[in-house]
């Protein structure tokens, strides 16, 4: 195979996707090992190369002496075609082995969009599609990430989900996918025994009955699987595993830098945000630990970026002391600093200031809503003033680019919160000509990126409609046409797209055949404008007899069972039913640190979280 | 501010790795290395490393090099040892040392060439071949950052030899290499291909030598 490949890598894009051989990649002794697994990333390189879930995992299987992990991302289509023509199944980047003869194959679900691509993958792999025509023990095929918290449109074909944080539980499945082996275990066993462990979700094991107006009746488990499962966190960061180094990319990626994690979960609960909520309880990592994570990255990848990542980064309560440690080498190893995710409310002008030793660059916030009543309504506790002071202090930095991201369709929205997103970024624009001492010779930029609402599972917005895509193309035109400013710039994204997650994220298992209609109409790549047939899927809906709009756009009662009702994440389904109906009030809640709004999640680590 | 010529070789994967790709992959290395590179001044200081005679996506090469300079003193072998400690698979350093030509007095660079042609075998290829680069005049289309232009390639062809080796035919040549003129093998079998119609099936590239205006070795 090696040779054939040689032959086809000169002749598509960028074969640097393909080859393999960057900078610590582990290549072991297949003959050594006695588990091999396949994380595949249902993206191109350059996007899962980004990820930091797959590092995390990639090291800690190869840390373990008889097991390999090796990286799977899908092709490009060039690369595709002539894998198709010429014969050759998906492979492992490391051995150039193929998937399908591996233990253990894994799927991330970072977003909706990229399910056919896992179809996709399994195809090109030469996996059988369904769970249920799989009949050897190996390949294995799970999958994890945020989507797993309504895995139900992937139910026919993953295996088993695993739910919540993988530090652990992936070597526990794996070890006991080394018992079954050898005590060899039918596939069926090992699902059953699977299922027992803590935040393992085995599709096949429960079975689904609907009502006749289509809404799910009940979710019944069987041959002993739990009735709920529970997600799986860690409960202490300083001492879960985090790799000392990254696997180096050759070529350019989204994401080409070091990442250390400040913390887990999020205090704010902003009630759009699945983040902000399948993540709680809200944990912290020890700035010391970090330090130690960043300078061993560093140095083991010659990366001259660190990013800081979490939900939001001014929230972590040892940023100062953390930078303190961290500037000193930094600087003088010219690495700069990345900080994402900074919250308007407290970025305050030290923190300004040390951000701005490193790098001056944009700077991007997310006020959400253009209104107070509507960020109230979705909880995003900040205010207009805070949004201009913020702008202030970064304006008298130097700075003279500023986005801003908000969001069009949530609950309750009018026209007036449609208009208040122009209105605030005429005040940003405003603020910037009436400062003295403003940047000298240089004019404001102020970018409006517009996404459209999606409601998510286990967020208090779950029981909402998202406005159809007629409502949010007029909301579009009409911010588009209220705007006279030719220093604000609109960016909005495509809501066809987002109407695609909306029924993806909350829907059932009934999508599974509508997946793979869409899928053989030639969906693979849909995160890609330039790969995204939308008409393909609709004839898939079509073929199914599906309406994609009982997923999208319907208002669900409190007491409507959800396809995810039988999965844990820690928040109580009475809190976000609480959450709910205070948005309805235009009633804010304070964030974690304040006060306990009581979600459920701290019975995770059994104690309360500050 | 010591300039120094780091020379390397480019084999296995890492012959995919583009020429913008290897700036970073190398910045990366003297990092790891603890290579007291030196960095341009100013705004956005960013390590200053440049490529003499960039290789093509998919060469291997026996004579890479690299210049950039140092802040401090560092003994050649001494940088030599640090780069291998921590090159990706592929990529090892040889030598270094200060540099005694300078990029513009690159003429001519050396590959040695391994080829089969689709549904023949090496020893009619070797035929065809021989045929082809024995017509009295060739041309081939090269782009250019002002368009396509033809060039005339039989004057530029060097020492040029054919033998079968084993299933493959070994071609070596010599061609133009640097800033005036850049004649690449890849170049000299498209116009080939589009003479005579032949698919080249597998294709192997290996950039054996550097040379300069008087036939020396860069160095």
């Amino acid at each position: 195979m090696n040779s054939q490949l040689e032959r086809i890598f000169m002749k598509v894009q960028k074969p640097g996707r393909y080859t393999g051989g960057e900078l610590n990649s582990v290549v072991k002794d297949p003959a050594a090992v006695d588990f091999r697994f396949a994380f595949c990333f249902p993206d191109l390189y350059e996007v899962g190369m980004s990820h930091l879930g797959m590092k995390i995992l990639y090291s800690l299987y190869n840390r373990e002496e008889n097991m390999w992990c090796e990286r799977v991302f899908a092709p490009d289509t060039d690369m595709e075609a002539m894998m198709c023509k010429e014969g050759i199944p998906l492979f492992g980047l490391e051995s150039r082995d193929p998937i399908r003869d591996f233990d253990m194959v894994g799927f991330t679900l970072q977003y909706e969009m990229s399910y056919t691509a896992i179809l996709n993958m399994l195809d090109l792999a030469e996996i059988p599609l369904r769970t249920s025509q799989r009949t050897s023990l190996a390949p294995m095929i799970i999958a994890g990430g945020p989507c797993a918290c309504n895995p139900e449109p992937l139910a026919d074909f993953i295996d088993l989900f695993v739910l919540g944080e993988g530090e652990e539980v992936n070597l526990e499945l794996a070890h006991l996918f080394l018992q079954a082996k050898k005590e060899g275990w039918s596939r069926e066993e090992y699902l059953r025994r699977a299922c027992k462990i803590e935040g393992v979700y085995v599709p096949s094991l429960y079975e689904v009955s609907y009502q006749e107006d289509g809404t799910i009746r009940a979710v019944t488990p069987r041959d002993g699987a739990p009735a709920v499962v529970h997600k799986r966190i860690v409960k202490d960061l300083d001492r879960v595993f985090f790799p000392d180094s990254f696997v180096v990319p050759f070529l350019e990626t989204v994401h080409d830098r070091a990442v250390i994690e400040l913390f887990r979960g999020c205090i704010r609960g902003c009630r759009f945000c699945q983040a902000g909520f399948i993540y709680r309880p809200f944990r912290e990592k020890n700035y010391e630990t970090l330090n130690k994570n960043g300078c061993d990255l560093c140095a083991s990848t010659g990366y001259d970026e660190i990013s800081l990542s979490s939900l939001s980064t001014s929230d972590y309560s040892q940023l100062e002391d953390l930078l303190e440690e961290m500037l000193p080498w930094t600087e003088q190893d010219k690495v700069n600093l990345s900080l994402p995710s900074l919250r308007i409310d407290n970025f305050s002008p030290s923190l300004m200031e040390k951000i701005t030793k490193v790098r001056k660059s944009g700077l991007t916030f997310a006020p959400e809503a253009g209104t107070q009543r509507m960020r109230d309504v979705i909880n995003k506790n900040v205010t207009e003033e805070e949004v201009l002071a913020t702008c202030r202090t970064a304006f008298e930095g130097g700075y003279t680019s500023v986005k801003l991201y908000f969001m069009m369709g949530l609950p309750t929205e009018t026209k007036e919160d449609i208009e208040g997103v122009v209105d605030l970024a005429q005040k940003v624009v405003d603020l910037f000509y009436s400062l003295p001492d403003k940047p000298k010779g240089k004019g404001v930029n102020v970018t409006v990126s517009l996404a459209c609402f999606v409601p998510k599972p286990f967020t208090p917005f779950e029981f909402e409609p998202q406005d159809t895509e007629e409502m949010l193309r007029e909301k579009q035109h009409h911010m588009v046409g209220y705007n006279r400013s030719k220093k604000i710039r609109i960016n909005y994204h495509e809501s066809q797209t987002s109407f695609l997650e909306a029924v993806l994220a909350r829907g059932d298992r009934r999508l599974c055949a509508v997946l793979e209609d869409a899928w053989k109409n030639g969906c693979k790549l849909d995160g890609w404008t330039e790969h995204f047939n939308y008409n393909a899927w609709m004839a898939a809906f079509e073929k199914n007899g599906v309406d994609g709009r009982f997923y999208a756009n319907r208002t669900r009662s409190y007491d409507e069972v959800m396809p995810w009702d039988h999965l844990d994440y820690g928040v109580t389904k009475q809190f976000l039913i609480r959450e709910n109906q205070k948005a309805h009030g235009d009633a804010p809640t304070p964030n974690c640190r304040e006060k306990c709004s009581g979600c459920g999640a701290n019975c995770l680590i059994g104690r309360s979280c500050f | 501010m010591e300039p120094i010529r780091v020379f390397y070789r480019k084999t296995d994967t890492a012959k995919y790795i583009s020429h913008l790709d290897i700036n970073r992959c190398f910045q990366r290395a003297m990092k790891r290395a603890g290579i007291p590179l030196w960095f341009t001044e100013g705004f956005n200081p960013h390590a200053y490393l440049t490529f003499p005679l960039p290789l093509a996506l998919g060469y291997e090469s026996l004579c890479e090099c690299v210049d950039f300079r140092l802040t401090q003193p560092m003994e050649p072998g001494e940088i030599v040892d640090r780069l291998n400690r921590v090159l990706p698979m592929g990529l090892k350093a040889y030598a270094a040392a200060p540099p005694v030509y300078k990029a513009a007095d690159i003429a001519l660079a050396a590959y040695t060439v391994w080829l089969t042609l689709a549904d023949t075998d090496s020893e009619q290829s070797v035929r065809i071949l021989e045929a082809f680069f024995a017509q009295p005049e060739i041309t081939a289309m090269k782009r250019t950052k002002k368009g396509e232009r033809e060039i005339s390639l039989k004057e530029h062809l060097h020492g040029l030899s054919l033998q079968a080796d084993g299933d493959m035919v070994l071609l070596s040549v010599q061609l133009p290499a640097g800033n005036e003129l850049n004649i690449n093998p890849t170049l000299v079998l498209d116009a080939f291909g589009v003479q005579t119609g032949m698919l080249i099936d597998r294709l192997a590239v290996q950039k054996t030598a550097v040379l300069t205006k008087d036939g020396k070795n860069f160095a």
